[in-house]
């Protein structure tokens, strides 16, 4: 061995001498381990000092060494086959050939890893042989005779060795080996083959040898410390500090693993929030790959977060702390032990030395008792006579100390000589412990070392499993993404369309395409031009005719353009006008449907220099607005998603987006923006402070911004100069009124419509906060953008926020102060009504029937007083009441009732004024019925603002849209467009359904006009303008005559004017009425549906679409025309002065409780007689009108007792009841008759099974005629139904004959608003009174 | 017997009554109605001593912020409570702590931090340890509690007791600490 040291030195190379010491010193095994730590050092020492090679070529130094090199690894070869040769040392053949061969293997790799060169595929693949070849060999059975044929095969391997060697070194000196593939290779080979040797040579022979070396080791390192004094203490104090350092290790791991965690978690939860924003979106680019992605993040943090438990319970944490807290246990035992021992030692040590002192001492005193004798005895010797017996005496004293002394001396030595012998003992116990000590501790440290080994190996291997899958998904997603070809999805997208197109039917394809056609270019038309209608008309017939004659051609023109869309007419129109051409890609929205009527229009103006002033013209048009998209998109085949835009302006970026702000990140908002660099300093609309350096600027709105900013800019682009801030919150309402037509300013528009777009099921919509910094962010970005204002990107509750922050900062609230103490008045009565309710819980219901009546009455009442608003107050609180109407309706999912909502807008709607700037008590006593204002308001929104006739609610929308789409495909080739569109908008949010519903009929409209004056066949389309005309003129005259500004009317209005009025201006208002327009839809279905839906029906008991259809065909001209009447009768009743009605209410009342029992009686007579109906359907209109009354009973016998007055009870009645022929009995029918007959839409649908009705009463009631049952149910319809509309009672008194049947499902509707009532806190009165007196 | 004043204030939605009432009552109420105030009483014992407690639930949507001057006036201990799964009314606790100072001018006002809804551990948004070093900030006590399964309910109560003691004594300078060792 020591020659083999000796050897390996004189080789004199650094690395190999490193190798060698750590081959003697540890063992064998351990210089495989080591031959591969150094190998990795070595190959970063290559990879650093890679410029070696460069210089080797020329260098002939470096030749030399290589020579040497070269020379070194003959000569480790030769020594190996030596090995074999000699005959000498059998016994230790096995271990020389394995140390050669390691040598061998070393000296290789050194030349190797020096000179990279020769590193070959054919030189490892040798030197693997001649490693396999030598395991192969068993050692144990070689004898003379088969040495030869063993050992042969390892000559030969050897031998090949020697020769790939010396091959690739002739080959490398004469300049020809392949340096980069060799390069490449030699890692994982390399490593590879080294790593076999290892694992191959544990297990194998020298596996016990390891064993052995192992335990000679321990026992090396238990006499090292055994011969060090302080060994025991070193032992501890390692132990100590590898406790320490493993608390490190556990504490670096656990915030780790808690940061992975934390991270992990994140991720999972964005990416499966961005799955569902993102999964639901079709045709987007790579939007299946980011689906995947994010499915993968998904499942990559659910593996991290196993990874983080495993890790965290049995892999690493836990059993590495288990060993730690033991070895930390054992470290102290075995410290006291040692102390103990130590502490004896000492002890013994001392007792030793005493003994010592004691037998010295003793010694002393004995040869002094021994000289004192001799001495005695001497003058003994000299005295005579009489003293001799003296003197024996004496010398027999001395004698006696003498050997008593000696006896002591002699004990002392003993006892020394016991304590000497004690010591040695206990030193040698000393060592056995302390041997047994460090024996533990090692064994102990072992433990702890294979534990943290386990927990490590665990931890890293666990950490590979959790990344070994990124990567390949990573490329996998990669390589997916690089197949996509830009513009595929889009024209994925488009291909899909064309499609629908056709499987409406073939024949109508053409059919279509000339409506689409058309629609769209009269759309173009109006849009380009003035917008005159009859100009456009002119214009089109030419091009229509063209389109039919060739279909086809059209079509795949179309889709062609559609595929190209706005690239193509950006490419027509770029080149000399370039501003315009980008201007127009950031136009996003609005390119589109420029592309489609813009490209042709460009065509047809020869030369693209033309096209300035025309752009110019429509620049302005432009009304895109917010999430709103324009009403172009609408008519192009996109559904106006958001997303859509974005694509459009991806489309368009990719085309030609040269900009300088390509590289940052944009909002959604920002990308509208046409931006070049800010050349003059001035303020940032997003941030509001000055921007001097990095900012943008949009060339057509003159938006100015941070670059920063771009990214979270909300303000879209107007394609026009953008207005100087707003001063919006805090402003007076009417300011803001002014600038809308309908007086609902644009704030409220907005946040509604993006709250009902997708944040109407959101959990504590309105209740919860949003964040501050954003709310105020987003209130500036309202004042500084306006109606811009792009909401998409914006959480829901930041959204309400603003909305809240804005009414409630209105200096005079919603609701006028002057209404104020009424409406308070009001709650208050309806609390009481409620009360009484409460009180009288158990009492039979007869007695609970006057409540009910409370409650209407109470209603009516607010309705009326809220009539006192003026007309903007008035459209915005039923828009918004109509708004937080939708947002009970989704009760289920956002958990927001109508008391809920009322308890917040309570405060936010109405105040009172306040006199000092204190907020008094008085007003904190208030809130519980400011919110039960509101909470009225919205439960009986249908009541409070007339909105029966006004379908409130979407799905009636839809329902009554989809019959007419049906009817135009029919009809008109437009339907087809109009239907598809429909089809479509089906997937989209309601707010995008309910506006495009408005600009689909807008256009259609239009168009059909256009149609009419081109193609005369079209009779329906004639009806329904006359329709449509009638019910314009039916709503203008209610406009006159209603002196509380119908919105419905008014609506109408704006329908007929954007339909005759030129478009720029129709335009300019788009983005405005939009929502407004909600109403405007449900405008149009009194004509094709004059059926309503009752206060608390649910939804689904709509007629089915076809009787609707029917019904909108059969009765549209004249239904208009009741409907046009409707308000005067309405008027008679509100126009009655308030006092009146207060002092002749409860006489009313009286009289309906008074007269029940005979009415009861009567009941059953005036049902069997229809004719009431007849007659009262045959009342010539003036007494009707004169009678607003009796008409009017359904809608509330408040306005019975309001027209008392005016006409004396008997007179009103006696027409009627000279009509029929009982005076008493039809007193009461005709008194009632409405309320009975007044059917509620039920008329139209199935009513459930006669009987059912009152068995449910008689769980309620203890009624037991089956009469009175009836009498109640009828009240009970009253009650509810009290508030419909007269119109409607007008409307249905001819099916008078249904009534009966209906009446039982009339019930219904009542359980449905009964819950309702006991919402009511009265328990919070008695709080509140409480509280006050308490705190104050 | 003492009575003490205890106003529970928070953002919107935190679970304000829902604490107050399982203190209260011992029940969970699940309706999710935005409370504009209510007031309890309710006698409990802490450390051997006596005392009623007469809780104040405020209400949390901001409509009622001009509310809080008063309750704070009226309040003697206080309970901020935010939801640990909803970070914004974490951010809004702060000023509410803010204005109690800036009404009491006083700076050490008997207050508990409470993170609530504890038993929602998955959606966590706010971890304890942002709680905690914010109440270390403002040097009172810190709880994580939950109204639906009854966690530190009781436990919340009687430490606003104990701080509102703390607080009567003026001797004592650090109320602090007992408060400490209850997390």
């Amino acid at each position: 061995m020591l020659r083999q040291n000796g050897g390996g030195n004189r080789r004199g190379l650094g690395f190999a001498r490193f190798s060698t010491s750590n081959f003697f010193t540890i063992s064998n095994s351990a210089t495989w381990g080591m031959g591969r730590s150094t190998k990795s050092n070595s190959l970063s020492s290559i990879s650093t000092n890679s410029d070696c090679y460069d210089s080797s070529v020329v260098d002939p130094e470096y030749i030399m060494q290589l020579v040497n090199d070269v020379r070194r690894f003959a000569d480790v070869l030769l020594y190996l086959k030596e090995a074999f040769v000699s005959l000498e040392n059998q016994d230790s053949l096995h271990h020389i050939v394995h140390e050669r061969l390691g040598e061998l293997l070393r000296v290789l790799k050194g030349v190797i890893s020096k000179h990279q060169t020769l590193n070959s595929v054919d030189i490892l693949g040798a030197a693997g042989t001649v490693i396999a070849k030598v395991k192969a060999v068993n050692f144990k059975n070689i004898n003379e005779d088969n040495r030869r044929e063993q050992f042969g095969e390892i000559f030969t391997s050897i031998d090949t060795l020697a020769f790939t060697f010396g091959n690739v070194v002739s080959d490398f000196l004469m300049g020809d080996v392949d340096n980069g593939s060799s390069l490449g290779l030699h890692v994982s080979r390399r490593s590879r083959s080294f790593e076999n040797v290892s694992m191959e040579d544990c297990p194998g022979s020298i596996h016990e040898k390891d064993d052995l070396q192992g335990q000679l080791r321990a026992e090396e390192v238990d006499n090292l410390l055994l011969r060090n004094d302080s060994g025991v203490e070193s032992a501890l104090s390692y132990a100590k500090a590898w406790s320490k350092y493993t608390k490190d290790i556990l504490a670096w791991v656990e915030k780790r693993l808690n940061v992975e965690a934390e991270a992990a978690r994140n991720l999972a939860k964005m990416a499966e929030t961005a799955k569902s924003i993102v999964g639901p979106q079709e045709f987007m680019p790579f939007q299946p790959i980011f689906t995947t992605a994010f499915q993968n993040d998904v499942e990559c943090s659910q593996l991290w977060l196993q990874t983080i438990t495993a890790l965290q319970s049995n892999k690493f944490i836990q059993p590495l702390q288990a060993r730690r807290s033991e070895l930390d246990r054992q470290r102290k035992e075995m410290k006291e032990l040692w102390q103990r021992e130590q502490k004896k030692m000492q002890e013994l040590e001392t007792a030793l030395r005493k003994a010592k002192l004691l037998n010295i001492q003793r010694q002393d005193e004995h040869e002094k008792a021994k000289s004192s004798t001799i001495r005695a005895e001497e003058e003994q010797l000299g005295v005579t006579g009489g003293l001799i017996k003296e003197g024996s005496k004496q010398l027999e004293k001395r004698r006696r100390l003498e050997e008593e002394a000696l006896q002591k001396a002699e004990e002392a030595k003993e006892h020394y000589k016991s304590c000497v012998a004690e010591v040695e003992e206990k030193r040698m116990d000393m060592e056995n412990v302390k041997s047994e000590v460090l024996t533990q501790i090692r064994e102990l440290i072992y433990q702890c070392d294979l534990t943290l080994k386990a927990a490590t190996v665990n931890l890293f291997q666990l950490q590979h499993a959790q990344v070994v899958s990124l990567p390949v998904n990573c490329q996998t997603l990669c390589e997916n993404a690089k197949r996509y070809e830009p513009g595929q999805q889009y024209s994925e997208f488009v291909k899909n369309l064309p499609k629908d197109d056709i499987e409406v039917g073939s024949c109508e394809a053409a059919h279509a395409q000339i409506g689409r056609l058309m629609s769209k270019g009269e759309e173009n038309n109006t849009h380009a031009s003035d917008g005159n209608l009859s100009q456009g008309s002119a214009e089109y017939p030419g091009q229509s005719a063209e389109d039919i004659g060739s279909p086809l051609y059209n079509r795949s023109q179309k889709i062609g353009q559609k595929r190209s869309s706005s690239s193509t007419d950006i490419q027509a129109i770029r080149g000399p006008f370039r501003s315009w051409s980008t201007g127009n890609q950031s136009g996003g929205m609005c390119s589109d449907s420029e592309s489609a009527g813009g490209s042709s229009e460009s065509r047809s103006m020869d030369s693209p220099s033309a096209s300035p002033g025309d752009f110019k013209r429509r620049l302005p048009r432009t009304p895109s607005t917010g999430t709103m998209s324009s009403a172009d998109d609408l008519d192009e085949r996109e559904p106006p998603s958001p997303s859509d835009n974005g694509l459009n302006d991806l489309v368009s970026e990719i085309a030609n987006s040269p900009g300088p702000f390509r590289n940052t990140i944009l909002s959604k908002a920002s990308q509208t923006h046409k931006l070049r660099k800010l050349r003059a300093p001035s303020k940032c609309r997003e941030c509001d402070s000055l921007v001097v350096f990095h900012g943008a600027e949009c060339e057509e709105c003159s938006l100015a911004c941070h670059k920063k900013c771009l990214e979270t800019l909300a303000i879209q682009c107007g394609h026009k100069k953008l207005h100087g801030r707003l001063h919006l919150f805090g402003v007076e309402f009417t300011q803001a009124a002014k600038n809308t037509p309908d007086g609902i300013p644009f704030i409220i528009k907005k946040c509604t419509s993006e709250i009902e777009g997708r944040a109407l099921s959101i959990k504590g919509i309105y209740r919860v906060n949003g964040a501050k910094s954003r709310v105020e962010k987003l209130c500036q970005a309202f004042e500084n953008g306006k109606d811009l204002v792009e909401l998409s990107d914006l959480y829901a509750h930041d959204i309400s926020n603003v909305l809240k922050l804005y009414l409630r900062q209105l200096p005079e609230p919603l609701i006028m102060f002057r209404l104020y103490n009424e409406l308070i008045g009001l709650a208050k009565e309806s609390q009481r009504a409620i009360d009484e309710v409460d009180s009288k819980a158990n009492s039979p219901p007869l007695k609970r029937q006057p409540s009910g009546v409370e409650l209407n009455r109470v209603v009516i009442k607010i309705r009326d007083l809220l009539k006192q608003l003026p007309p903007p107050n008035y459209n915005t609180l039923q828009f918004l009441v109509g708004h937080l109407h939708r947002v009970t309706e989704e009760v289920e999912e956002n958990k927001m009732t109508a008391s809920n909502l009322g308890i917040i807008f309570g405060p936010t709607l109405l105040r009172p004024r306040q006199t000092d700037a204190t907020i008094s008590l008085s007003s904190l006593v208030d809130y519980p019925y400011q919110a039960r204002i509101v909470e009225l308001l919205i439960s009986y929104y249908d009541k409070i603002f007339d909105v029966s006739r006004q379908m409130i609610n979407p799905v009636d929308k839809t329902e009554d849209r989809e019959p007419q789409h049906i009817r135009k495909s029919q009809s008109l080739p437009t339907g087809n467009d109009n239907n598809m569109l429909s089809k479509r908008s089906s997937s989209l949010d309601e707010a995008a359904l309910d506006f495009k519903g408005v600009e689909e009929r807008e256009v259609r409209s239009q168009s059909m006009d256009i149609v009419e004056e081109n193609e005369n066949n079209l009779g329906e389309s004639e009806e329904r303008r006359d329709s449509s005309v009638g019910h314009v003129f039916a709503s203008h005259g209610s406009d006159e005559q209603d002196c509380s500004m119908d919105t419905v009317s008014e609506s109408d209005v704006a329908v007929g004017r954007s339909s005759s009025e030129d478009l720029s201006k129709t335009n300019i208002s788009v983005p405005v009425k939009s929502y407004r327009q909600i109403p405007k839809v449900q405008l149009r279905a009194p004509r094709t549906k004059p059926v309503v839906r009752p206060v608390s029906l649910p939804v689904d008991r709509l007629l089915p679409p076809s009787v609707l259809n029917e019904n909108s065909r059969n009765v549209g001209v004249t239904s208009s025309d009741k409907l046009g009447k409707s308000p005067i009768i309405e008027e008679v009743s509100e126009n009655k002065p308030l006092p009146t009605i207060n002092s002749c209410h409860r006489l009313s009342c009286y009289d309906s409780q008074s007269y029940r029992k005979p009415w009861d009686r009567q009941y059953k007579q005036y049902d069997i007689t229809p004719r009431t109906a007849m007659i009262m359907t045959n009342v010539p209109q003036e007494i009707r009108a004169h009678d607003g009354g009796p008409t009017n009973l359904p809608s509330g016998t408040t306005c019975v007792s309001a027209t008392l007055p005016k006409i004396p009870s008997t007179t009103q009645l006696k027409p009627i009841a000279t009509d029929t022929n009982t005076a008493e009995p039809n007193l009461l029918s005709a008194y009632r008759a409405p309320r009975t007959l007044q059917p509620p839409p039920g008329t139209f649908y199935k009513p459930p099974p006669y009987k059912s009705k009152p068995s449910e009463e008689t769980s309620q009631s203890d009624a037991s005629s089956a009469n009175l049952l009836k009498a109640q149910c009828q009240i009970n319809n009253n009650n509810v139904n009290l508030i419909v509309d007269s119109d409607i009672a007008t409307d249905l008194q001819g099916q008078g004959q249904n009534s009966q049947k209906v009446v039982p499902e009339d019930s219904s509707p009542q359980t449905d608003v009964k819950p309702t009532f006991p919402r009511l806190r009265p328990k919070r009165v008695q709080e509140l009174e409480h509280r006050e007196a308490h705190f104050v | 017997m003492r009575e003490y004043k205890v106003v529970v204030l928070g953002s919107g939605g935190v679970g304000k009554s829902a604490l107050t009432v399982q203190f209260v009552t011992g029940t969970f109420i699940e309706k999710y109605d935005p409370t504009i105030e209510d007031f309890y009483r309710k006698e409990i014992e802490v450390d051997s001593s006596p005392s009623v407690l007469e809780i104040l639930d405020t209400a949390g949507t901001e409509q009622f912020a001009s509310m809080r001057d008063l309750y704070i006036k009226n309040g003697q201990g206080f309970i901020l409570v935010y939801s640990l799964v909803n970070q914004q009314s974490f951010q809004d606790i702060k000023p509410m702590r803010d204005q109690i100072i800036r009404v009491k001018r006083y700076e050490k006002v008997p207050v508990i931090l409470v993170g609530n809804k504890v038993d929602l551990e998955s959606e966590r948004e706010v971890s304890s340890s942002e709680g905690r070093a914010l109440a270390e900030d403002w040097g009172c006590p810190f709880m994580e509690t939950s109204a639906k399964s009854k966690t530190m309910v009781d436990e919340l109560f009687a430490e606003i007791v104990r701080q509102m003691n703390y607080a009567a004594q003026p001797d004592k300078d650090d109320p602090c600490c007992s408060a400490c060792n209850i997390q």
